[in-house]
């Protein structure tokens, strides 16, 4: 069927649309507020990065070198000197109380083993209820120790070498690993999440607003009223859509300038492209949203029907479980979430500075994910209309 | 003006509409009547092409409305029972969006503003929000909106369902005046008074169509008169007109019972016998013109017995 759509009935549609949602205190709150107190929880609140790790000593030994061991790890800013233990029995009932993070357990005899150049072992005990948490721990235990023991011999090596009268003589290390990480310097986990964030906001507000608004016309039986009116289901969807379009648009320069501004999230992209990323993106997005909107009856329905569709979306898009460690059946699965291709993107612009080249392909499916929902959602939806 | 031939549609086996036919002429108030779940509202439906029969056409003005929905939107008005409004808009900006939705220009609409003002004195709350008018203005306005559009045909579920009698009264002064633009109205209604007042009226019951015609034709078609009988006793003088013979359905209306009876004389007889036999005081049995409600109940009747 030929089906115009004439600008002055989508004018007429989209300003409605306007005054309602302005006049709608929730809605207000949802769109203007929810961003931002969302990336100010986010923000602040979740924060993997290892840091101020509880530690408890119990130093068996008591010499100059134990405590000299010790003191290499409380004089960083990752290890927080706790308290002395003087036995054992002390050890499991602290981590059971989850006082502390971590317990370094020197045996007695380390400075004479240590002195004689013979193996010395030194024990951690970790609170592993946190599996991340006590990895990070223990390669930062193996990083510390391993410099102590490299020290050690290179000041006993040079002691030699005094005594030999070669003294100096530079000494280097075999192989040095020189660690530069690029694109989040100082691997702050919050880089990583707010984008993350970005994404997950804009599909929640595009999807949940678009289905709610439409269903409310059929809790208020305003749709009867668009049915019998000589307007085709193409304007409808239209005026529906653009003025979330809008509204996301919006928010997405919001959130924008909470993560740049605020939470110093470096941008290194383009924002042109972002823009136009999350154009792409949204289609797929309003789409389900008017899915959503065909098979629900009530705003409760479907409200309901998009956190079905959002949770598994999430838990898919690699803003927490990064998809690469999914098992293969999982991984397919994400291959049919918009949402991981489009936060792929938005990472890739905020922290990469990559642009078009590099993404093309993101892009790409994102395109034909909203041709085919897009497709299906107006099919069904005007089906339901005529 | 208005085409039906044989439609029938139904729902989960229910019959809604069973092979309806009829016409409506230009400048006519077409009234169907009909208890609840008799089929008033799928008719109605069925017209405005908001639902499609199983069999059967409709023509308004020689357009087929399955085959060209488009063409006859526009000269139609179709107002279901519980208006959607927009609550959170104002009466103007209601008002003004479905017009806007019939594509009636912005001029246009504000020239036709002032006379949906007249008829329906909404223009004192024009500023006020749809949502907080008293039940009576929501319909009024749901009137106004379904009227921007200038339509030739109106269609009305029952518009003064839950409505006070005064404006009752007032919105079928409303439909009165609109006649006099040459419009013609399709009105269904559970109100036996308000039928009275339409120049046509069919009866519906259970899909189908029990009598048609104008409200006078609908009266006579009932054979007999209605005989109105005062008694001290109702409730005996009830069991006993029921043991005593066949006279039809008896009708209690506070301290009277009335009968329809096809030989009003002798019935009157029979029953003054019966009272006597029964030591029940007659008071009076008079001979009254049946309402459209006394008619419409001793139709059914007759029909389920």
């Amino acid at each position: 069927m030929h089906t115009p759509i004439r600008k002055n009935i989508i004018k007429s549609l989209v300003k409605k649309e306007f005054k309602q949602v302005f006049r709608n205190k929730q809605m207000i709150g949802m769109l203007f507020a929810m961003p931002v107190v969302m990336m100010l929880i986010f923000g602040y609140a979740v924060n993997t990065d290892v840091k101020q790790i509880k530690t408890a000593v119990l130093d068996g030994d008591r010499t100059f070198e134990s405590r000299k061991f010790i003191s290499k790890f409380i004089s960083g800013t990752y290890f927080i000197y706790d308290r002395y233990l003087e036995s054992e029995k002390e050890i499991s009932y602290l981590l059971d109380l989850g006082a502390v993070d971590m317990v370094l357990r020197i045996p007695k005899g380390f400075a004479k083993n240590v002195k004689s150049g013979r193996n010395t072992e030194v024990q951690i005990i970790l609170d592993g209820t946190e599996s991340t948490r006590a990895s990070v721990i223990s390669s930062y235990v193996t990083g510390i120790t391993n410099d102590f023991a490299l020290e050690y011999f290179k000041n006993k090596i040079q002691y030699l070498m005094i005594s030999r009268n070669t003294a100096g003589m530079r000494m280097k290390e075999p192989v040095n690993v020189q660690e530069r990480v690029l694109f989040n310097p100082d691997l702050k986990s919050r880089n990583f999440y707010l984008p993350g964030v970005f994404g997950i906001l804009i599909t929640l507000i595009t999807i949940m607003l678009t289905s709610m608004s439409v269903v409310r016309e059929k809790e208020i039986g305003t749709i009867e009223q668009i049915i019998v009116s000589p307007i085709f289901s193409l304007e409808y969807i239209t005026g529906k859509t653009v003025p979330f379009v809008i509204i996301s648009f919006f928010d997405i320069c919001l959130v924008s300038i909470i993560n740049i501004f605020w939470f110093n999230v470096p941008f290194n992209g383009s924002f042109i492209f972002l823009l136009f990323a999350s154009l792409i993106f949204v289609i797929s997005t309003l789409a389900v949203g008017l899915y959503i909107s065909t098979i629900s009856r009530t705003q409760q329905e479907a409200m309901l029907t998009t956190f079905l569709f959002f949770i598994p979306a999430i838990l898919f898009s690699g803003f927490v479980f990064p998809v690469y460690a999914m098992p293969f059946a999982m991984r397919v699965v994400a291959c049919f979430n918009p949402l991981w291709y489009y936060i792929t993107i938005i990472r890739g612009i905020f922290l990469k500075g990559v642009g078009i080249k590099m993404l093309w392909s993101q892009v790409f499916i994102l395109l034909i994910f909203g041709i085919v929902l897009t497709g299906l959602s107006v099919r069904r939806f005007s089906r339901r209309m005529e | 003006m208005i085409k039906v031939n044989s439609i029938t549609k139904t729902f989960n086996e229910i019959t809604a509409a069973s092979d309806l036919s009829f016409n409506i002429a230009k400048g006519e108030i077409f009234g169907i009547v009909g208890p609840d779940g008799a089929g008033k509202s799928t008719l109605l439906r069925l017209i405005a092409g908001i639902i499609i029969p199983e069999s059967g056409t409709i023509h308004i003005k020689d357009i087929n409305v399955a085959e060209n929905p488009f063409l006859v939107k526009e000269n139609l008005a179709y107002m279901p029972q519980r208006f959607g409004l927009y609550e959170d808009l104002t009466v103007e900006e209601n008002i003004y969006f479905f017009g806007r939705l019939f594509g009636v220009s912005r001029k246009g609409i504000f020239k036709r503003m002032k006379r949906l003002y007249d008829f329906s004195r909404l223009e004192p709350f024009k500023d006020r929000l749809a949502g907080k008018l008293s039940g009576g203005m929501k319909q009024k306005l749901g009137l106004a909106c379904s009227l921007v559009h200038n339509p030739d045909i109106i269609l009305l579920d029952e518009p003064t369902n839950g409505v006070d009698p005064v404006s009752r009264r007032e919105f079928w002064k409303i439909l009165y005046d609109l006649l006099t633009d040459g419009v013609t109205i399709v009105i269904s209604t559970a109100y036996l008074d308000e039928a009275e007042r339409c120049t046509r009226l069919a009866l519906m019951y259970n899909g189908s169509f029990l009598r048609l015609g104008r409200p006078s034709e609908i009266k006579k078609s009932i054979a007999g008169s209605l005989l109105e009988i005062s008694v001290s006793d109702v409730w005996k003088a009830e069991r006993a007109i029921k043991a005593g013979g066949n006279f039809g359905n008896i009708i209690r209306e506070g301290s009277a019972l009335r009968i329809f009876s096809g030989n009003p004389s002798k019935a009157d007889a029979d029953i003054r016998r019966i009272f006597k036999n029964e030591n029940i005081e007659t008071k009076s049995i008079k001979r009254k013109v049946p309402t459209l409600e006394n008619c419409f109940l001793e139709i059914i009747h007759r029909r389920n017995f």
